[in-house]
């Protein structure tokens, strides 16, 4: 499988997408000099992760990955499903990053009320 | 009696948690009884993790099911002796910091002393969940409880200084944690299992692709985050410095929480052999632990905060055990292992001592410390007692260790290392010694009216202090279950 073969990088967009939207956060997360953008970057890098892993799940054509008892599909019928483990994975995630920008943002607005300023250089010159 | 037995494992995580669920209820209804119930609920979690411990070394490491479920599709616990040896100093030394913890808690208040006991409790159990579980993602969720928490601990004063040292923290930890995210799915995405043992067998015929490689690294560099290894150890002075009260014994525990999750991702899922065939990991961590003694206890001579001085000297215990690691042999593993244990007892004694010190006397600042050794000699004697064990002084429990990493250092031609290491017991002399010098050597400047500390904090530091030193002399008790664990490990992970 040839890297540069284009058909691999279009038949691989939305990884290509997730690796991108990672990229742009780590920069946000170490450029920016606002203890809120830092923050946002960080939030862009969960959002990437989502995407990538809900991307793991996906198969061409699946469906969603639910058996009904008295279900109308043919029990030996060929059915194509959805991985279901990584989007449940990431409900799990995305409650955990909720968590993490909730304290964040609390812990912000408390800086904020404290030493009027957001800017991360002269805060770390505080500490 | 058996069934209880087996059911272990979800009991030492759950015992904690559900205490910190139910003990702000009966806070608030009966005022000052949240310690107590913090207390009786770490005392049965000490008493569990001591039957485990009973239980695996008469009848071997066991697989627990959570729910019943079998691995494929449930959630899996591993009790092995490495997590149940562990297991039983998290919840020890918890357990007694929160004894001690009667007077130093008054500065933050009857309101925020119960959010911070419901903290303490939540870490201890996310401490064990994360040291026993066989499932990386409940992995990944036991290390983000675990940090929000210690994010917590550290902010909780509300003063300007700690919400920075949390917010630094907080920015550091969750790059970790997005890091060992994506791990995760390279590992998932490869095996299709999360299990750690299911997917160490599926990476035997795929070791050397890149995909497993990127997950290996990006795993690595996110614990590395949250155990505080060399170039990530930034956030760690700070957090401790600004941290409250007992909150810096915590996450000296939680450190060692991380490193258990570091030699598991290393041991059990790529296996001694696999992961050294592709990439030289082992070198890699080795020289990693290397440079961060010496450059950790450099920096620790050069602190004037006693909170600092022991968040860097820990910062080179930490590579120490990672150099332990990284020699990878079954005697650096057990020297490691060893590490950790009297790592965490002396550097929680050394913590409760500077706390009563700053308490009775204001003291938190090392040229404040003259003539401390006569007014305050008990609890003077117990911080040397640590520091002795810390530096490595023989019969103490830090020397046992250094000794056995450094002998299995030469053992394996890597003479360097053994000599790095004694070079930074020197270095730990320095700043330890310099410390009792000034405290039992020098006259106090001005007179001053310092009081011993009461009876009841002594107690919980006397037991911490001397086990520091007596884990040397009875080193055949902890070594009995670290010989087993090592040899587990590098025999594949069992």
């Amino acid at each position: 499988m040839n890297i540069i073969d284009p058909g691999f990088i279009l038949g691989h967009y939305n990884y290509w997408v997730a690796i991108i939207l990672i990229m742009i956060g780590l920069y946000t997360m170490i450029a920016k000099r606002n203890l809120i953008k830092k923050f946002i970057g960080l939030n862009i890098i969960e959002t990437a992760i989502f995407l990538f892993y809900i991307s793991l799940g996906d198969v061409t054509g699946g469906i969603a990955p639910i058996f009904a008892e008295g279900s109308t599909n043919p029990p030996d019928a060929v059915i194509l499903y959805a991985n279901p483990l990584p989007s449940a994975m990431m409900l799990t995630a995305i409650v955990v990053t909720l968590c993490m920008t909730a304290l964040a943002l609390s812990f912000a607005v408390l800086i904020y009320r404290r030493y009027k300023t957001l800017d991360a250089r002269r805060l770390m010159e505080l500490l | 009696m058996n069934d209880i037995l087996s059911h272990l494992p979800i009991l030492i995580v759950m015992i904690p948690i559900s205490t910190a669920f139910i003990s702000p209820l009966a806070g608030y209804l009966f005022l000052g009884w949240i310690r107590r119930i913090a207390l009786l609920g770490l005392f049965i979690n000490l008493i569990c993790s001591l039957l485990l411990v009973l239980h695996i070394t008469t009848s071997g490491p066991f697989t627990y099911h959570l729910a019943g479920v079998a691995p494929p599709l449930g959630i899996a616990f591993y009790a092995d002796y490495l997590g149940a040896c562990i297991s039983v100093l998290i919840s020890g030394i918890a357990f007694i910091s929160i004894w001690y913890s009667s007077d130093s808690i008054g500065e933050l208040g009857e309101r925020k002393s119960l959010f911070f006991y419901v903290l303490l409790l939540l870490s201890v159990g996310a401490m064990q969940g994360t040291i026993i579980t066989a499932d990386l993602f409940t992995l990944f969720i036991l290390f983000e409880i675990l940090a929000i928490v210690m994010y917590g601990l550290v902010a909780i004063r509300g003063d300007g200084r700690g919400l920075l040292a949390g917010y630094k923290y907080l920015l550091i930890g969750s790059a970790g944690s997005a890091m060992i995210l994506i791990g995760i799915g390279f590992l998932y995405i490869t095996t299709g299992t999360l299990n750690m043992h299911m997917m160490a067998d599926l990476l035997v015929p795929v070791s050397d692709s890149y995909t497993v490689l990127a997950g290996l690294a990006l795993l690595i560099a996110g614990i590395s985050t949250k155990i505080g290894l060399f170039p990530l150890h930034i956030w760690m002075p700070d957090a401790y410095a600004y941290a409250p009260s007992i909150a810096p014994v915590f996450s000296t525990l939680a450190l060692k929480a991380g490193l258990v999750a570091l030699i598991r991702v290393i041991f059990i899922i790529f296996g001694p052999s696999l992961a050294v065939q592709t990439i030289p990991l082992y070198s890699m961590l080795a020289i990693l632990g290397a440079v961060a003694i010496i450059f950790c206890s450099v920096i620790a001579i050069r602190q004037v905060d006693i909170r600092k001085m022991f968040a860097y000297s820990t910062g080179a215990n930490i590579g120490c055990v990672v150099l332990g690691i990284g020699i990878a042999t079954e005697a650096g593993l057990e020297g490691a292992i060893l590490l950790m244990i009297t790592h965490a007892t002396a550097k929680a004694g050394l913590f409760l001592c500077a706390d009563t010190i700053l308490i009775q006397a204001g003291i938190r600042y090392i040229h404040e410390f003259r003539g401390v050794g006569m007014a305050m000699p008990y609890t003077m004697a117990a911080f040397a007692m640590a520091a002795l064990s810390m530096v490595g002084i023989p019969l103490s429990g830090g020397f046992v260790s250094k000794i056995i990493i450094s002998s299995a250092a030469i053992a394996s031609d890597l003479l360097l290392y053994a000599i790095i290491i004694l070079f930074w017991t020197l270095l730990t002399a320095v700043y330890f010694f310099r410390i009792l010098n000034s405290a039992y050597f020098e006259e106090a400047d001005r007179v001053r009216t310092i009081r011993e500390a009461p009876i009841n904090v002594l107690i919980p530091i006397y037991l911490l202090c001397t086990a520091a030193i007596l884990l040397g002399i009875f080193v055949e008790v902890p070594m009995g279950i670290i010989r087993p664990a090592a040899e587990l490990l590098l025999g594949g992970g069992g």
